[in-house]
């Protein structure tokens, strides 16, 4: 089922990163799919947005 | 997405038999109307459409005497011990696929006891997916699937507002279904996937700080200990607060309903009123004996000191009396001026200016003795004789006065018994008082002052738990933030710092989308319902706002801010079912059909044309179902509906087991 639309616009209106709001919306969509193993699947997310993170403060 | 119910069909079910009843929207509005008798079976279509969906028949009046569902015709022409088939299906559509919703059991014919019944096999529900612009394939979903697909369509829990009862509105103000429709509203908005995700992510840092207290300082461990406990009494409070917010309003309609039993018992008004009278008028009564036996006690009194004296003012009336009547009073002669006369004899005499000689002094001599009173003792008993004779006729005259205060008492202790013994058999009958249901009118005047107590004790405890979470949250706020410094400090943990920051953030953000969503969709159908019940009542100045609070519970206020939901008419009543329907359907994002069993019912002549010209405009958007009876169907309502929508009438076959459709109005 598609997230609905009015969370989506809240998370947009959100002061935070792009990088953030993807990870919220990964989280909701990961959720949505009715993952049994939440944990691993949240840790996963979390650890590849902070090494997207990483990536995109590294000096060029 | 818009839903349209193409057909129902049954096998073998109760009165419809196995039937089809198709629906079409050939006349411009999707507008189907059934008439049938009362008995009929509207109501029986509506319990057939929640059995397939449900597995529940959840129009019956009286779930435990009511017939099998396999048609009787079926059952009294066939053999004992003979399985049939019963099904109901509902086939539908919208803009993507052809869905079929069917349900079917296996009924056995058996005898017990002499007696004829049925046994039924534990139903089973099936739904077939066909997609209708050739994409993608067809899908036969079975139990649990099949159940999660009804809901998806028609959540149960708000199946009120798809299948409408019109005589029965009380559904869609009662707290226990207000707590549904929010719950289903937060199942389809996602607001309880928002829920869920926040749980999740709670978890996982409760995990992450557990690793971060193990692997770190003594003092780490205290205080993420310390933080874990206060988070853990915080969650205690919150969950406390919320039942006791959600109990408030059961209890608050448990007690409008006992009131309303208690308004409506007439008979019982009228024992209260009386109650009311014979309590005052007693009390008035106490009022007036209690000030006539302090008249009565003072009289009595001064009666007493009376009699006491009575003896000498007798003596002294009779001393009076003889004196006057031997002609001594009132004194003709003064004995102080023959005394003084006597004294002085140079002095002439006051009468004839002449000298006393020797036998006018030897003549006043023998007056003299004769006076025996002065003669200010004379006049003063002179003035005296008059109170003496009225104090002795007080007292001739306290006998009968007494008797009169003995009397007006009797008649007052006769009139205080009377009324005691009426008041006592007026509250008699008012304990004793049957109410409806066999509830005795006492009995409920117990309930509310229970109730009451209860209410005042839940106020109490929402205004304890609220300050007590508003300590808690602060303290758990400032133990994260010792908590946050002390990560600081440590060095070499950086992964999983930045996880728990990641983690905290995201539980803020998705608590903050939460609170907004949910307060969004509130306002959303309150405002909607606002407009639709504008549009939908007649009265112009009368109602002011509509508002739905936290639990969902809808209030209508009129514009001197006063809550009049429980003085709303029957047609009132249904004019805001139908606007919180409306906005229940938009809020959930489907455009489900109604299926209203006696919708123009409760309405009178000119807001039954009313009605019917509104469910005509909304079928305009929706598909709506009318289950009427000819009555309700009246020639105003014909007149308006004529060309404009699909209308049948149903009948039963002549032995009444099986339904037979009439003609097409069109």
């Amino acid at each position: 089922m598609p997230i609905n639309s009015k969370i989506i616009d809240q998370i947009h209106q959100l002061p935070i990163s792009d990088s953030e709001k993807k990870l919220m919306t990964n989280i909701l969509h990961y959720e949505e799919e009715g993952k049994f193993r939440y944990k691993t699947g949240y840790n996963e997310l979390i650890q590849k947005h902070l090494k997207d993170c990483d990536t995109e403060t590294e000096p060029q | 997405m818009s839903i349209f119910i193409d057909r129902i069909s049954f096998v073998n079910y109760r009165q419809y038999g196995t039937f089809d009843i198709n629906f079409s929207n050939d006349y411009g509005a999707k507008l189907s109307v059934l008439i049938a008798k009362n008995g009929t079976g509207k109501t029986t279509l509506l319990n057939a459409i929640s059995w397939c969906l449900y597995d529940e028949e959840l129009h019956l009046s009286d779930k435990d005497s009511t017939l099998s569902i396999l048609n009787r015709k079926v059952s009294q022409d066939n053999p004992m011990g003979k399985f049939f088939p019963v099904s109901v299906r509902i086939c539908l559509h919208n803009e993507e696929n052809r869905v079929e919703f069917l349900r079917k059991t296996d009924a056995l014919i058996q005898e017990r006891d002499g007696v004829r019944s049925i046994a039924c096999n534990k139903s089973q529900l099936t739904v077939s997916i066909t997609p209708l612009q050739g994409h993608g394939n067809s899908r036969t979903l079975r139990s649990p699937d099949a159940d999660v697909e009804v809901k998806r369509f028609f959540d149960k829990d708000i199946n009120h507002f798809y299948f409408f009862d019109g005589e029965n509105l009380e559904d869609f103000f009662d707290p226990e279904n207000a707590k549904n429709i929010k719950q289903s509203i937060f199942n389809i908005s996602q607001v309880t996937l928002l829920d869920t995700v926040r749980n999740h992510l709670t978890g996982l840092q409760k995990d992450l700080n557990k690793k971060l207290a193990e692997t770190g300082s003594e003092q780490e461990k205290e205080t993420y200990e310390q933080l874990i406990s206060t988070k853990e009494k915080c969650d205690a409070t919150e969950k406390n607060l919320h039942d006791a917010k959600n109990t408030r309003p059961h209890l608050a309609k448990k007690r409008e309903k006992v009131e309303k039993q208690i308004r409506d018992f007439t008979p019982a008004n009228d024992l209260i009123e009386k109650q009311r009278y014979l309590e005052e008028k007693l009390k008035g009564l106490e009022a007036d004996i209690k000030a006539g036996l302090t008249v009565r006690r003072t009289f009595i009194r001064r009666y007493f000191i009376l009699l006491s004296l009575f003896p000498r003012i007798q003596r002294t009336l009779d001393d009076i009396r003889s004196k006057e009547k031997n002609g001594k009073l009132p004194p003709s002669i003064d004995r102080t001026i023959v005394q003084k006369l006597l004294k002085n004899p140079e002095e002439p005499c006051p009468v004839c200016k002449r000298h006393l000689d020797e036998h006018c002094r030897k003549e006043l001599d023998k007056l003299l003795s004769h006076l025996e009173i002065s003669s200010k003792t004379s006049h003063f008993l002179v003035e005296i004789k008059g109170l003496l004779e009225k104090f002795v006729d007080e007292v001739k005259g306290y006998k009968s006065r007494l008797n009169g205060f003995e009397a007006v008492k009797r008649e007052w202790d006769q009139r205080k018994e009377n009324l005691t013994k009426e008041l006592q058999r007026t509250n008699q009958k008012l304990k004793e008082y049957p109410g409806a249901n066999g509830v005795k009118f006492q009995e409920l005047q117990n309930e509310r002052a229970d109730l009451n107590q209860k209410i005042n004790n839940l106020d109490e405890q929402i205004g304890l738990y609220t300050q007590t979470l508003e300590q808690q949250k602060k303290e758990c706020e400032h133990l994260q933030k010792q908590w946050n410094s002390l990560f600081e400090k440590t060095k070499g943990r950086k992964e999983m710092l930045d996880q728990n920051r990641i983690v905290t953030q995201l539980i803020e953000n998705f608590t903050l989308i939460q609170q907004n969503l949910e307060n969004e969709i509130k306002k959303e159908i309150e405002t909607d319902t606002w407009r639709n019940f504008g549009s939908l009542n007649w009265k112009e100045h009368t109602f002011n706002e509509i508002r739905i609070d936290e639990n969902y519970n809808l209030s209508v206020f009129n514009s001197e801010g006063q809550k009049i939901t429980g003085s709303l008419s029957a047609a009132e009543k249904m004019a805001l079912a139908y606007a919180f329907t409306l906005a229940i359907h938009k809020a959930s994002g489907k455009n489900c059909p109604l299926v209203i069993d006696s919708p123009l019912g409760r309405a009178s002549d000119e807001n039954r044309k009313r009605l019917a010209q509104i469910l005509k405009d909304i079928s305009k958007e929706k598909q709506v179902i009318m289950l009427v009876t000819p009555n309700e169907y009246s020639d105003e309502v014909s007149g308006l509906y004529k060309g404009h929508a699909e209308i049948r009438e149903m009948g039963l076959t002549p032995d009444e087991t099986k339904i037979e459709m009439g003609g097409y109005y069109g």
